[in-house]
């Protein structure tokens, strides 16, 4: 997928992540993995920048004696995912002329 | 490569960003790769899955605002400023104790210099001794000559021969004493060799 696209994508599936149940790390890339292509490395700058945006708190709980960071969704955050499906119709509007296009070539 | 070297190479490759986001980093990873190893893999399997350090290091400088950067690298900068500041301090106390040090350097310079004196002196009073000798026999010899002169032969045999022993003493002293003095003088300059290497030893030695 084109990378500019997969940016702005990957923010709302991580949000989308932890949307229900606070989340970790590792289980944020597991929980996506079946639906986009995401790796440790990408996440780490995405929940920062999520962080910094306030669309998510952080908060450190003890797990298995050792702390695990747990990310929280915040309202700003469930907004972001509300305003994202409101766009969707957009995007399908886009895709549609996008499409037509191709079907006139074909034709 | 194992969960600590893994680390340790990233932090060392993170070692130009904020110190906080440099944390931050290296907890997370540490995180990803204990969930990793919770979940079924081995050490090495966990890191190797990570990919490559490169690639790990760009996202996350990648990732930060130039503005930032520049202003936690100004911050660093200031800090190490204030980390040169004890060296203020430690002048300022050396100046505060100036009537501690200064005497104790005093002092010891004084015992130093007394130790001297008195090796001069003992020099200079065995020469004394001798110059005396040697003068008393001198002064004898010539009493002895007097005499004689004089008409008192055998006074004066005994004087001129009194003061010949006496002159004769007093060169074989300066002898010895030129050898006492020698050894003095070689002892003297051990000390102050000694005191030298004690208190400059270690600037010598660079």
């Amino acid at each position: 997928m084109d990378i500019q696209i997969k940016r702005g994508l990957l923010d709302v599936c991580v949000l989308a992540a932890i949307k229900n149940e606070d989340s970790y790390g590792y289980r944020i890339i597991k929980d996506l993995s079946p639906y986009v292509e995401i790796s440790e490395s990408t996440l780490y700058p995405i929940l920062r920048r999520l962080e910094a945006g306030e669309l998510l708190t952080v908060r450190s709980a003890e797990h298995n004696g050792r702390l695990r960071k747990y990310y929280h969704i915040t309202p700003l955050g469930i907004e972001r995912i509300n305003e994202f499906k409101n766009e969707w119709s957009e995007i399908t509007s886009i895709y549609k002329f996008i499409t037509k296009e191709d079907e006139h070539e074909q034709a | 490569m194992n969960k600590l070297e893994f680390l340790d190479k990233l932090s060392e490759r993170l070692a130009g960003i904020p110190e906080a986001d440099r944390r931050m980093t290296l907890d997370y990873y540490n995180e990803i790769i204990d969930d990793r190893i919770e979940s079924g893999f081995s050490e090495e399997e966990a890191v190797k899955a990570l990919g490559s350090l490169d690639s790990i290091v760009s996202q996350v400088v990648f990732d930060m605002p130039a503005k930032r950067l520049a202003k936690e690298q100004a911050e660093k900068e200031k800090k190490e400023k204030s980390r040169r500041s004890p060296q203020g301090w430690e002048i300022l106390l050396l100046i505060l104790g100036a009537p501690l040090w200064i005497s104790l350097l005093i002092t010891v310079f004084a015992i130093i210099l007394s130790v001297l004196i008195a090796i001069g002196a003992v020099v200079v009073s065995l020469y004394a001794i001798d110059f005396a000798v040697a003068i008393s026999g001198l002064a004898l010899i010539l009493a002895g000559i007097i005499l004689f002169i004089t008409g008192h032969p055998i006074p004066a045999w005994f004087s001129f021969g009194v003061g010949l022993i006496l002159v004769g003493v007093s060169i074989l002293a300066f002898l010895a004493f030129g050898l006492i003095a020698k050894g003095l003088f070689y002892v003297s300059k051990m000390m102050l060799r000694g005191i030298r290497r004690v208190l400059f030893g270690r600037r010598n030695k660079k």
